[in-house]
């Protein structure tokens, strides 16, 4: 219920004083309602930001494990793979193929060479 | 020990080589830890029950039980039901079949959420030349579409206890009787998972289900029976209507008359041609707004430039009552969103409608159609049907995938119930457009209102996304309708910050999650 004055007395000229107070007032309320509102926005949209960010680092951490793990998978492979080489290199069955595969490499070779037959 | 699963199917006279494949397909399921419940519903054909005998005998996961006497459906679904010892119960009718990794992924979605107690996957048909077709990408969790269409569907696996809890199926809605179910387990459920896969293959045989909706009116019949029990106990007050479009619903729901709404118009008064006509936007709009709805307990709030035409003021005042207008002068550059913030903080309802001064509402009850589900704490937003003058829709929901910002169904026809009864029945959307949308006031304070950094585009998408990331759903209107006659009053010209502003904020990256097939 808003406040009633009689007409013609001293609360009327009260009353008059007051309302411009009031509008400014209201002015000001309203403008704070205003700021909060945005306020909330911002906040929201940080948070939202923040979530993001966090799911992105979250993303390419596992991108990261994913690609150190077939790394270190790899380089495991590569490992056996020497070593099955060098075990090869180093068995009998190897030094024999060689010995005998040598006079056909030495004629590949020279058909290659510059100026050859 | 008991099974993870009990595949549960009721068995009557079914072509024997398609019950046999059905069989199969749980045989040959790459996940070994099931059993296989087959309830005979005393088919006439002893053939049908030498089948079953020889598939028991075959593999010690398959139990077969024979009803002395047939009694229906919802009957030998509630023995097999009753006989299941797995920890779930996946439902698979007897010309059906499952996909051969079905179960695992059910199984491994459950080892990830140990509280899902509901789950449904993808699905398509498989006609008689044995070619799929119908694939339905299905949304997400949406109880609202549920109410409005089945369409959880096939596969469905349900948590023993809960469906034992619930009563099993009921016989009073045979025909929708999965539909009565899933609704009832939904309203108890911890948490509901759809899988983002097809992992049931729905046989099309002539009279059934599958090949046509009306083959079994009494199935319609029981499924708006079905809902409207849902509603009773959700006390959600709405009356369920059968709709043209066979396996959709229409729910007419009710406004409390105490509920106060604000529509809150921006405007600056301007006038363009619509359908031969020279029309004052804001004029028309609010003139079919009020006519349009018998709710009287609301105000208008017109937040005008202060280059609005005085005679468009007039205009306004000669339409609404002098107590329900609030006039909001707006001395400032535009920006769409402080225009909205403005006029909703200086509106006084429980409830705000944002709706833009450039349409005309079409349907009648608009606003009750409108508002009334904000009656549902969890829905923090809804939006409206719009359609460009042409008839073409102009609005059916947001869609946001692979940094993708849609308007779904954006063009096409709007006569046509859409894929799946999309543009018939309401349903849950990632976001709608803030040119006809509701929300309480309590939902817009929390969220920040129109977020003043995107003046122009994109803003409603980030306050859809706002909703959403709080927790709420969003829910368009498919009954709510209004032409919206955008390209008649500004350009769509998009500025790059506005994408990368929401891109900033919000990863839309993915699939949408309520329409993954766009």
């Amino acid at each position: 219920m808003p406040p009633t004055s009689v007409p013609g007395t001293a609360s009327d000229a009260i009353a008059g004083e007051l309302e411009p107070a009031d509008d400014e007032l209201a002015a000001t309320l309203l403008d704070l309602r205003h700021r909060q509102l945005t306020m909330r926005d911002h906040i929201i949209g940080q948070e939202a930001e923040l979530g993001r960010l966090r799911a992105e680092v979250r993303h390419l951490r596992f991108e990261n494990q994913r690609i150190h793990e077939a790394v270190r998978q790899l380089s495991a492979e590569a490992q056996a793979l020497r070593t099955e080489n060098t075990a090869i290199r180093t068995s009998t069955t190897w030094h024999v193929g060689r010995v005998l595969v040598a006079p056909i490499a030495r004629v590949k070779r020279s058909r290659g060479q510059v100026g050859g037959p | 020990m008991s099974p993870r699963f009990s595949v549960v199917t009721p068995v009557y006279e079914p072509p024997l080589d398609v019950l046999q494949e059905a069989i199969d397909s749980v045989r040959t399921q790459t996940f070994p830890d099931w059993e296989l419940v087959l309830v005979d519903d005393r088919s006439p054909s002893d053939a049908v029950r030498h089948v079953l005998r020889r598939a028991c005998a075959a593999d010690r996961r398959i139990r077969v039980i024979e009803r002395e006497a047939n009694g229906g459906i919802v009957a030998a679904s509630n023995d097999a039901i009753t006989a299941a010892r797995g920890e779930f119960i996946a439902l698979l009718d007897h010309d059906d079949l499952l996909t051969p990794d079905a179960l695992e992924v059910m199984a491994r979605a459950i080892d990830e959420g140990p509280e899902v107690d509901f789950l449904y996957s993808d699905e398509n048909k498989i006609n008689e030349h044995g070619s799929y077709q119908d694939l339905f990408r299905k949304p997400d969790w949406s109880p609202e579409r549920l109410r409005n269409q089945m369409y959880t569907g096939h596969l469905s696996v349900l948590r023993t206890a809960l469906v034992r809890e619930v009563g099993g199926f009921r016989s009073q809605f045979e025909g929708s009787q999965d539909w009565d179910l899933a609704l009832r387990i939904s309203e108890k459920a911890r948490r509901i998972v759809h899988i983002r896969q097809v992992l049931y293959h729905w046989r099309i045989i002539p009279g059934s289900a599958a090949g046509d909706a009306v083959a079994k009116p009494y199935a319609v019949e029981a499924g708006g029976r079905a809902v409207q029990a849902h509603l009773d106990r959700l006390g959600i007050r709405g009356r369920v209507e059968l709709s043209p479009y066979p396996g959709a619903l229409r729910i007419h729901r009710e406004m409390p008359r105490e509920r106060r709404v604000s529509i809150v118009i921006p405007t600056r008064g301007s006038s363009g041609m619509v359908w031969g006509e020279t029309r004052t936007f804001v004029v028309e709009a609010i003139r079919s707004a009020l006519s349009r709805t018998s709710f009287t307990n609301l105000e208008v709030v017109v937040v005008y430039d202060l280059d609005t035409p005085p005679h468009v003021l007039d205009e306004v005042r000669g339409l609404v009552p002098a107590g329900d207008l609030v006039l909001v002068a707006f001395a400032k550059p535009f920006n769409f969103s402080e225009k909205c913030n403005v006029g909703v903080l200086a509106s006084s309802g429980d409830v705000i409608v944002l709706l833009n001064d450039d349409v005309q509402i079409r349907s009648d009850e608009w606003l009750t159609d409108l508002v009334a589900p904000l009656e549902e704490p969890d829905v923090g937003m809804t939006g409206a049907r719009l359609l460009f003058d042409d008839g073409t829709v102009q609005h059916a929901g947001h869609v946001y995938f692979e940094g993708n910002l849609r308007h779904v169904h954006y063009g096409e026809r709007g006569d046509v119930p859409g894929i799946f009864h999309s543009l018939t029945i309401n349903r849950e959307c990632s976001g709608v457009t803030a040119a006809c949308a509701a929300m309480r006031r309590a939902v817009f304070d929390e969220v920040g209102g129109l977020t003043e950094i995107l003046p122009v585009n994109f803003n409603d998408v980030d306050l859809s996304l706002k909703v959403r990331h709080q927790g709420y759903r969003i829910v368009w209107m498919a009954h709510a309708e209004a032409y919206h006659f955008e390209s008649r009053t500004r350009s769509r010209e998009v500025n790059p910050f506005e994408p990368e502003t929401i891109e900033s904020r919000w990863d839309v990256s993915g699939a949408d999650p309520y329409l993954p097939a766009q």
